[in-house]
């Protein structure tokens, strides 16, 4: 098990608690979801960054107003033969980037309809990123501009940036941003990393019912 | 996975299977150490589903359903429950594989990906006259074989004792036509699929009449 477990901190240092935040991943296969998750996970600030098996699964916990975010991440498979599989990875997810790429169109209109199963179905506290992916290309391949995706965005009350994983370009500045907005949103401390460490180590212990 | 009785005995087997999996995109080499490979859930989950697959795990779903039960939901959260979400995926794929498929092909009338559609690989039918039935053979072809090593290779294969008697021929909507030895087969089929059509080789007597059945002739 990768998961360190955290000196235990006094609850009445108040709000220092570190918070776990389920983050996932969506878009259409090769707009570079992966891309961006690795380039923001092993990017330049490597140091936060917990050893994991795979690309797939991320961990990286970031300082937030005060507040320690533990972002996990998972990334979804984004071809279409695999979409119905996709609410099993959203369930329960406090937070979701919804990743297009601005150079194809089709990436976009896969994005939209994202948008539109996750307004419907996932719970109505999901804090939704729309990211526009390979800004680096967009001086010469860009098919869906900018105010496109930001009207978008706007229009179902998203947070919205153009990044580009390969130059590193406001990717760090999305998770900030999205980690803002969840401490903002929901000041509740739920599943924190203590209450996690203790039930893992109960639920070893029995291992039957 | 399946001789552990605890449902987190079997998560630390899964992961195990996972690092696995990963060691073995790396090539084996000292890259394992340094960290994640950039392999991201687009290529992850297919080669998972490959690997179920082919090892033959029977009770996968069982296994998975277990786990998904009984582990703590707060487990759920982690590495491991990625995981395990992604194992329960690949088990619903295969679940539903066929209606997957068909819906496919009524969708976009494309078929999934298999590996005859790989430079190096060959789906070829093979009629049996003797019991009127055709037997589909994905055989490994190098791009820079020709016709003729390929029909060697067949006759090799199959003890056909009289390899003059027999034709190589590639059918693109029904349409029957035969390749001389010098084409290489892998060369046409690349044509064929650029132009988005689908095409199905055979190795069949040049005297006989086969009735292709219609997924052939479409």
């Amino acid at each position: 098990m990768t998961q360190r477990s955290q000196p235990k901190q006094p609850s009445a240092a108040g709000g220092s608690k570190s918070k776990q935040i389920k983050l996932v991943l969506l878009g259409e296969s090769g707009v570079g979801k992966s891309s961006i998750a690795l380039r923001y996970v092993r990017g330049e600030f490597n140091e936060n960054g917990e050893a994991t098996i795979g690309a797939a699964f991320l961990t990286k916990t970031v300082n937030v107003r005060g507040q320690s975010v533990k972002f996990d991440i998972w990334d979804t498979a984004g071809q279409e033969r695999y979409h119905s599989l996709a609410p099993m990875y959203y369930r329960g997810a406090p937070a979701a980037i919804i990743v297009y790429d601005v150079t194809s169109k089709s990436s976009f209109t896969r994005a939209q309809a994202w948008i539109k199963e996750l307004l419907q179905q996932a719970n109505s506290q999901m804090v939704i990123c729309l990211a526009g992916n390979k800004a680096d290309m967009a001086s010469e391949a860009r098919t869906v501009s900018r105010e496109e995706g930001k009207d978008h965005a706007e229009e179902h009350g998203l947070l919205f940036t153009e990044t580009s994983a390969k130059t590193g370009l406001n990717v760090e500045d999305m998770f900030i941003n999205l980690a803002a907005k969840i401490v903002a949103t929901t000041m509740s401390p739920g599943n924190d990393i203590e209450e996690n460490v203790r039930l893992e180590e109960s639920g070893k212990k029995g291992g039957c019912c | 996975m399946q001789k552990a009785y605890s449902p987190l005995k079997k998560l630390e087997h899964l992961l195990q299977a996972t690092q696995c999996i990963y060691q073995c995109l790396n090539g084996n080499t000292d890259e394992a150490i340094q960290g994640p490979v950039a392999v991201g859930a687009d290529d992850f989950l297919p080669m998972l589903i490959y690997v179920v697959v082919h090892c033959g795990i029977i009770a996968a779903e069982i296994e998975a359903d277990y786990m998904w039960d009984l582990i703590n939901p707060a487990v759920m959260n982690t590495e491991g429950g990625y995981y395990l979400t992604s194992l329960n995926s690949a088990v619903l794929v295969l679940k539903n594989f066929k209606e997957m498929q068909e819906a496919q092909n009524t969708q976009h009338e494309s078929r999934l990906p298999s590996i005859s559609d790989m430079q190096g690989f060959l789906k070829i039918a093979i009629p049996d006259e003797l019991r009127d039935s055709i037997i589909w053979k994905t055989l490994p072809v190098r791009p820079n074989m020709n016709t003729r090593d390929v029909c060697s290779m067949i006759a090799h294969k199959f003890k056909i004792t009289n390899p003059q008697d027999y034709g190589f021929y590639y059918i693109v909507r029904g349409v029957e036509t035969k390749l001389n030895d010098s084409h290489c087969p892998q060369d046409v089929k690349t044509e064929i699929m650029l132009k988005n059509q689908d095409c199905v080789f055979a190795y069949k007597r040049l005297a006989s009449n086969i009735a292709w059945p219609l997924s052939v002739k479409k």
